[in-house]
């Protein structure tokens, strides 16, 4: 159920900005060895296993990618698709073994997998290849324009879903509290009105990926002036030496020490979903798969006893939120079959299959087809329409170089560490911009 | 002189298929151990000395010492050693205590004793990542189990931040491991017990001895060496046993339950900083190995003093 949070997901799917900006080669085998590795052809006296490890496995997805697999080889004699499914707390660990072990075909490198790998040359570049195939003729054209933008040429990653952050609101609370929903940062701290015992305005997330909530208010804050990394202003400088930066972190404690429960430090994703479902927290921002979720662990949506709303805005009335292929799949560099590798993706990114899988999975659908489905324009996901249409809610590509991606990988853990210091008091917002603006606006983090 | 050659002649090819007998028994076992334990080691040596972090694999080279540096000079690094200091030496105390109680009531035969060992041994059997999770969910502050009950019984007016505060948050993941380590002490210490001979507890009650006497002036005595074995290799254990800290608060909040081997972990999965994490691997081989020595001379001269 636990995944990480769309800033992590995105200093992944981002990391292709090291294409773009650093122009680093993957391709590190000789002209032969790639022509060998792209014309194998497995029969059934010689097999081919791929080896395919998913990031986000889980009941609602693992089980269909399972049938994918048997219905590839079914249809394709001679080929074996091994999906390896590992627990998502053990994930970056098996994914990252196995990338340095050369010993997986098919990977699903979210979070810093991404940038590590693609910065080390470890994925191949699938661009020619891919875009023969009639899984690319029916990408979105975002997809497509995703894909190329952010690397110039080459495609190292194939998207299986968007993640697009909003706002779920318990409406009935609310109402009862004779609260407005929020539509602002400042509205969601002054919602503290409606709290009575145990029950809060806003679910936030204190363990890992923590700073992503930092990140969000000052976004707010900031926008319009943002470059694409999300992480600096239009000038190229840190956005977290600005004013604007302080004044929203400032919001946002007093949001963390007043509205919002104290054990939330200690929750992630899974703790915050939970704290929606059952009462505690009646704000949460989060992605669309957890519209299912909430569905199935709280009411139905057409109930109305909550409702999906756009993220807050900040005092310019502006929001922005990284938008981008949350889940992606990748072949190795490594790999020594890498058209039939390519032949499985393929087949899972065309529609019915990836209609399948974004419906049960809950995720934005990469391909015209499935974006066609009334079902994620309608109900809960009607939301994701009106967030595409709003021209003052950003969506960054978060495109970024080779050197603020490593900063940021670095940076990381870092973040979360001090917010969590903030709210016990160990650290004040002004110490911990400081210390950010060190971290992520230091000369060598400049691409 | 003729006896002895070819006495010596005949015996030499038995010696030698011997030897290679052996050894070919024992070359499986020795590769193994190559593989799996001697290269891992000199790779971590290896590791420790050098910059190596995933997320700037372009800058991977020798550093000297730079590693150990960065992590005494870590302002972390005082709590951890101090937290791991606290999380040994409570976890083993209630650890063992309650393990010995369990097993002397285990000694004795009851009703239903079997289901009562199956109860007591499932523990062990189980993942402590596993269980972290669970617990972490008994603990909750706001919709954990376990501050309903206490609201519900009155013992408590407001829920106790278990998770969210450092403090209490070490109380949580130690009662964990409490509850997870018991079942070794049982386990060992009752097999320990059912080693000491019936004559001898015999003769104790001949001569008056009452149970007290007996636990502490036989029993223990004579299992001694087998409680400072599983003593030892219980700190090692619990010294490298991160799994219920991590499961349960990740280390947090803001680092304050970190022991050294979760402070490892998160410098290994979420840094990707694995120079660091092998120094701080090799510091914890270090102090386990200094402390296993004075613990092995402190108890051997408490023998030699007849204390």
């Amino acid at each position: 159920m636990s995944k990480l949070n769309s800033t992590r997901k995105a200093a992944a799917v981002v990391a292709s900005l090291a294409l773009a900006f650093g122009g680093i080669s993957a391709a590190t085998s000789s002209a032969a060895t790639v022509a060998k590795d792209w014309s194998c052809k497995p029969t059934k006296a010689k097999p081919v296993t791929v080896r395919m490890i998913e990031y986000f496995a889980g009941p609602a997805r693992t089980p269909l990618l399972n049938s994918f697999a048997r219905a590839y080889e079914a249809k394709t004699p001679g080929v074996k698709i091994d999906l390896i499914s590992p627990s998502q707390a053990d994930s970056p660990a098996k994914i990252t073994q196995l990338i340095q072990a050369k010993n997986v075909d098919i990977v699903e490198p979210a979070g810093s997998i991404y940038s590590q790998a693609v910065v080390a040359g470890q994925l191949a570049d699938i661009a020619k290849q891919f875009k023969a195939t009639k899984a690319y003729k029916f990408l979105t054209p975002f997809t497509k324009e995703m894909a190329e933008q952010t690397t110039k040429g080459k495609i190292y990653g194939i998207g299986n879903g968007y993640y697009t952050k909003a706002s779920f609101v318990r409406t009935d609370r609310f109402k009862a509290a004779g609260v407005a929903i929020p539509k602002t940062w400042e509205d969601v701290y002054n919602a503290k009105s409606m709290q009575k015992d145990n029950q809060f305005v806003y679910a936030m997330r204190g363990a890992r990926a923590a700073h992503s909530q930092a990140l969000f208010v000052i976004h707010a804050y900031l926008a319009p002036n943002l470059n694409v990394t999300g992480l600096q202003t239009k000038d190229g400088k840190t956005i977290f030496a600005t004013p604007e930066a302080k004044t929203a972190l400032d919001l946002l404690l007093k949001i963390w020490k007043e509205a919002a429960p104290a054990a939330s430090i200690s929750w992630g994703y899974p703790e915050m979903v939970k704290g929606f479902h059952t009462g505690v927290a009646n704000y949460l921002i989060q992605d669309n798969e957890v519209i299912q979720i909430v569905e199935e662990n709280f009411e139905p949506y057409s109930k109305g006893n909550w409702a999906m709303a756009q993220i807050p805005k900040g005092p310019g009335g502006y929001s922005a939120q990284f938008i981008g292929a949350g889940g992606l799949w990748s072949i190795t560099e490594s790999s020594k079959c890498k058209n039939v590798a390519l032949g499985f993706l393929d087949y899972i990114t065309q529609d019915p299959q990836h209609a399948l899988f974004a419906r049960a999975y809950g995720v934005g659908p990469v391909t015209t087809t499935a974006a066609k489905d009334p079902f994620f324009k309608e109900g809960a996901w009607a939301i994701y329409s009106q967030i595409n249409a709003d021209p003052k809610e950003l969506k960054y590509s978060g495109v970024r170089g080779p050197k603020l991606t490593a900063c940021y990988g670095k940076a990381y853990a870092t973040l979360d560490t001090d917010m969590a210091k903030l709210f016990t008091g160990d650290k004040t917002t002004t110490q911990v911009l400081k210390e950010w603006s060190d971290l992520l606006g230091a000369a060598d983090c400049v691409d | 002189m003729s006896a002895t050659f070819q006495g010596t002649t005949r015996k030499r090819p038995a010696s030698t298929s011997r030897m290679l007998k052996a050894l070919a028994f024992l070359t499986p076992a020795a590769v193994m151990i190559l593989i799996f334990v001697f290269y891992p080691v000199i790779r971590t040596v290896q590791l420790g000395f050098q910059n190596f972090n995933l997320f700037d694999q372009t800058n991977i080279g020798y550093n000297g010492l730079e590693n150990f540096r960065k992590l005494v000079e870590d302002p972390n690094f005082v709590r951890v050693l101090k937290n791991t200091f606290i999380w040994v030496f409570v976890s083993l105390f209630f650890q063992f205590t309650i393990g010995f109680g369990l097993a002397l009531l285990m000694k004795k035969k009851f009703k239903f004793i079997g289901i009562y060992q199956g109860l007591i041994f499932i523990p062990w059997a189980l993942s402590g990542f596993l269980m972290g999770l669970v617990w972490k969910w008994i603990f909750d502050e706001s919709f954990g189990v376990l501050n309903d009950a206490l609201l519900k019984l009155g013992l408590i007016d407001t829920r106790i931040p278990w998770l969210s505060n450092g403090n209490w948050g070490m109380a949580a993941v130690i009662i964990a491991n409490v509850w997870y380590g018991v079942t070794f002490f049982v386990i060992m210490i009752l097999a320990a017990l059912q080693g000491v001979p019936t004559e001898m507890l015999e003769a104790a009650e001949l001569d008056g001895a009452n149970r007290f006497q007996t636990l502490f002036q036989v029993i223990i005595p004579y299992i001694r060496s087998t409680l400072i074995l599983i003593v030892l290799l219980r700190i090692m254990w619990i010294t490298n046993f991160p799994d219920l800290i991590f499961g349960m608060t990740s280390g947090g909040p803001a680092g304050r339950t970190h022991i050294i081997s979760s402070w490892l972990i998160e410098k290994l999965t979420f840094d990707a900083d694995w120079g660091a994490a092998s120094a701080l691997g090799l510091m914890t081989m270090l102090i386990l190995f200094v402390f296993t020595l004075f613990y092995l001379m402190a108890t051997r001269l408490e023998k030699e003093s007849g204390v």
